[in-house]
């Protein structure tokens, strides 16, 4: 990886290029406890006053929502009536319901934005049209969190929504109507930031008994009408897909997994959300229960596919960050083994004991990877960012083994390539790839070429099924991209692993 | 279909709809895909070798591409090329 | 050796994804269709990217077959004309009802090979029996031809004739797979059966495959990826058969050399029918080992 960087990057600041360690452990102070003496609940416009909320300052949200999100539209609204200018936004993911924000940033409100992912309207016109000055900032799920508590991401004002809350502000996303299940991302901002503010769509009236946000976090507790759309909230994640090409790359990759041996008792487990990672699951459910395997825990993003498998006892335990699906919202309540966890305790980097550290096994997927195994999840192969980094480098880094599944071709599409457009997650961490035409493990990995070939799982260097799959698609033209960086891709560490041009 | 003109394929999913026009001076190929940026210059090259192949000096040709690769591309131009020529 | 030709991935010929899809699931053989499944004003569309696939697509270790339109339709001769040339050495020929019908595919594909400079004879047919009375004529048929390597059946046209329901339990069709299993049988070549429709019903897909095995199918047509594996695994020997066949065979050749004809296993004599079995039962065995396939 040999990527050159400016030294310092305007709307940035001075960049460390990633490999250069810069390991910084300590953690600024939490948020002193809360004492609020007059009531905490307030509307939203005399919350915002009330934090003194100005000019330059830095607000942040979180993505449980997902596409159902409406609280991000409600604060900025307000915030925008007040003409308060130049925020710095900080949300731990931006999707396409937040499209709006273009009007925001055009008219100077936001001049600045973290998160994990970009796309739609918003990203075009960033990436096209320089809607904003400064380069948006992709920090991963772990990296947000030690950003946050390190102090590099001071945070003024944290705005987190919550589906069930009390006039303390103890709060959660198990019950209401808007009910999301974990609420991990925010657990960090809420210990950090200057103040917090929880905005509900169901106060209930004496205190919240399953906390998963203290009031000891809470300055304010606002009461809105809704906080989302239920419908997008809740995305149906019992994708069991019929597909017989995923099924077919499933099958191989669960092969794979049960040949490297890591499928063994109390091996821990985490899956991206994608329909072939949720297939291989299955397949590997069938392994496990003739093998007599309980592993010790599974890990997630969870949907219902690893519900189930908890829920039949093949895990003894599930720790969940982001909660996909309202069946899953209701393991987590009912079930004492299904645990949610911050942020922090699932990723971060300064934090040795990490989820993911503990993790065996990791399976994602990818939309490009090249010859050294780096994965872009950010920009599609057109350049475009559509995309987000998630918790992938983090997993990646964690895991002891990681495979990517994926198919080789998208419509014309190959997914291997020379080099990846926006290194995301770096190669050194990725161990293997499963597609339907061909098998590759990544070099620095010995023990499983050896372990693989004994098992007669039949391998290939990925040199090989790059020119393979170029056979079909042809080779793609060079890409012309231009010379101002709208994008920066830090590592979990919070060094610069890769830029993103305009277009 | 007028005289001349003739079409192959549909747009949808990993195929190409190729219209060609005979009745026209010159050589002109127009590409609207999502994956013009990345194949582009493939896609045209394909148009090329099968006029070439067919003996075609004059013809307009558009190709409406889903994401088919090259050896598509050449079948549906050269389909379209026969029924243009009404064969 | 004979091909392997226990699975047939049967895809429409106009589709190009398939192309490129299809042997990635790793059946025995594709059959790209410019018959049935094309409409009429698509058979020169289909050709011609069937063409340009043979042309420009690597298929491994997949057989390719096509099944070209009837003798009889205006398409069959542009379809050999252009495919053979291309690159394809098996035809399926659909509705076979008289010797006239292979011998004029036969014909043709001398022509055709002698005009493009490909040795004569290595273009292989696939006859398809399709109706009652392709069923009757069966041995004829089979018998038409040198190229001739294996007899199709197809049981939706054979019912539609006869003007019966086809079950899933088929025993309307035992008549008509008998014939056929017993020709393929007496000219040592394959028999392939018709195509399972209910991809939703693995169970009953299954259940045929082992049916029509104890008639003596070892090979049959599929229509969904699904559908390879199950018939792979259906299809492959025990590990029961394939020990007490190697017995046999041991015995047979410790026989050649020592006592000159007279074979007996375990106390029990041995014929030449047994032999023969369990001869096929190795050769199966050993094929799908070397081929590496399921």
């Amino acid at each position: 990886m040999d990527k050159i960087f400016p030294e310092y990057i305007e709307g940035y600041g001075k960049v460390i290029p990633y490999g250069t360690n810069i390991a910084r452990k300590e953690k600024i102070n939490e948020k002193t406890k809360v004492l609020k003496q007059t009531s905490k609940v307030m509307t939203l416009e005399e919350a915002i006053i009330d934090t003194g909320l100005t000019d330059g300052m830095t607000i942040s949200f979180h993505h449980h929502l997902r596409n159902g999100d409406e609280v991000m539209k409600l604060v900025f609204e307000v915030i925008h009536e007040l003409g308060i200018k130049d925020l710095t936004l900080s949300s731990s993911s931006i999707s396409k319901a937040h499209d709006y924000l273009l009007e925001y940033l055009r008219d100077g409100t936001i001049t600045k934005i973290y998160t994990s992912g970009f796309r739609g309207k918003l990203a075009y016109e960033v990436q096209h049209n320089f809607a904003l000055k400064a380069p948006v900032i992709f920090m991963t799920h772990g990296g947000r969190a030690r950003a946050i508590e390190e102090g590099s991401l001071k945070i003024d004002v944290a705005f987190i929504g919550a589906s069930c809350c009390d006039k303390l502000g103890n709060l959660n996303g198990k019950y209401g109507k808007s009910a999301f299940g974990a609420i991990g991302y925010p657990m960090v901002d809420a210990k950090y930031a200057k103040q917090s503010v929880a905005i509900t769509d169901y106060l209930v009236d004496d205190m919240v008994e399953d906390i998963s946000i203290s009031k000891d976090y809470i300055d304010y507790v606002v009461v809105v009408d809704k906080i989302g759309n239920p419908d997008l909230i809740a995305t149906d994640s019992t994708r069991n897909t019929n597909n017989p090409m995923d099924l077919l790359i499933a099958r191989k990759a669960a092969e794979v997994l049960i040949a490297s041996g890591y499928i063994a008792e109390n091996f821990s487990f985490q899956a991206g959300s994608g329909t072939i990672s949720l297939s291989v699951c299955q397949f590997l459910k069938e392994y496990m229960i003739s093998e007599n395997i309980t592993g010790e825990f599974a890990a997630g993003g969870v949907t219902s596919n690893l519900v189930q498998l908890f829920e039949e006892g093949l895990f003894r335990k599930l720790y969940d960050v982001q909660t996909f699906g309202s069946d899953v919202v209701s393991s987590l309540i009912k079930n004492e083994q299904h645990v949610e966890m911050s942020a922090d305790t699932y990723a971060s980097p300064s934090n040795e004991e990490c989820i993911v550290n503990k993790l065996d096994v990791m399976i994602l997927s990818a939309t490009e990877i090249d010859v050294n195994f780096n994965i872009n999840s950010v920009t599609g192969s057109n350049g475009v960012m559509m995309g987000a980094l998630g918790g992938a480098p983090d997993t990646t880094a964690g895991a002891k083994l990681s495979i990517i599944v994926a198919p080789s071709i998208r419509k014309r599409i190959p997914i291997v390539v020379d080099q990846v457009r926006t290194i995301c997650t770096p190669g050194k961490n990725v161990d293997i790839l499963v597609t339907e035409r061909g098998i590759s493990v990544n070099p620095n990995r010995t023990d499983l070429i050896k372990i693989l070939s004994e098992k007669g799982i039949p391998i290939m260097p990925i040199s090989k099924l790059k020119d393979a799959i170029h056979q079909l698609t042809g080779v793609p033209d060079e890409l012309e991209t231009g010379d101002n960086i709208v994008g920066i891709i830090e590592y979990r560490d919070g060094s610069v692993i890769d830029v993103i041009y305009d277009l | 279909m007028a005289r001349l003109q003739g079409f192959c394929g549909q747009v949808r999913k990993c195929d190409v709809k190729v219209s060609v026009d005979l009745d026209v001076d010159g050589i002109e190929i127009e590409i609207i895909s999502k994956f013009d940026k990345m194949f582009k210059t493939h896609m045209e090259k394909a148009v090329r070798d099968v006029l070439s192949e067919e003996g075609v000096l004059d013809a307009k040709v558009v190709v409406e591409d889903e994401g088919a690769l090259d050896f598509a591309i050449r079948a549906r131009t050269r389909t379209a090329i026969r029924r243009s020529r009404g064969v | 050796m004979e091909k392997i030709m226990r699975s047939m991935l049967f895809c429409p010929g106009n589709n190009p994804k398939l192309y490129y899809t299809a042997p990635c699931y790793e059946p025995d053989c594709i059959i790209f269709d410019l018959e049935d499944s094309i409409e009429l004003s698509e058979k020169d569309a289909a050709r011609d990217l069937l063409v340009e696939g043979m042309k420009s697509l690597d298929f491994g270790k997949v057989e390719i077959f096509v099944r070209v339109n009837a003798v009889t339709t205006p398409f069959f001769e542009e379809d050999i004309k252009a495919i053979v040339p291309a690159g394809v050495r098996n035809i399926r020929l659909p509705m076979c009802q008289s010797v006239l019908d292979v011998k004029r595919l036969d014909e043709l594909l001398s022509a055709t090979e002698d005009i493009h400079n490909i040795e004569r004879g290595s273009t292989k047919i696939q006859v398809g029996i399709e109706t009652p009375k392709g069923v009757l004529r069966t041995e004829d048929i089979a018998g038409a031809s040198d190229r001739v390597i294996g007899i199709s059946f197809g049981a939706e046209d054979y019912t539609a004739s006869l003007g019966i329901d086809r079950t899933k339990k088929g025993k309307e069709l035992l008549f008509a797979r008998s014939m056929i299993v017993n020709v393929a049988s007496m000219y040592g070549i394959t028999a392939t059966d018709t195509v399972w429709a209910d991809i939703n019903d693995s169970i009953g897909f299954i259940d045929e495959v082992k049916r029509t095995k104890a008639l003596g199918f070892n090979s049959k047509s599929c229509i969904h990826p699904s559908q390879i594996e199950l018939l792979h695994d259906a299809l492959r020997p025990t590990q029961e058969q394939v020990g007490k066949a190697r017995i046999i065979l041991d015995a047979v050749v410790k026989a050649d050399v020592e006592k000159g004809g007279v074979i007996s296993v375990n106390g029990k004599m041995v014929d030449v029918p047994v032999i023969t079995k369990a001869r096929k039962v190795m050769d199966l065995y050993e094929k799908v080992k070397k081929n590496n396939h399921g």
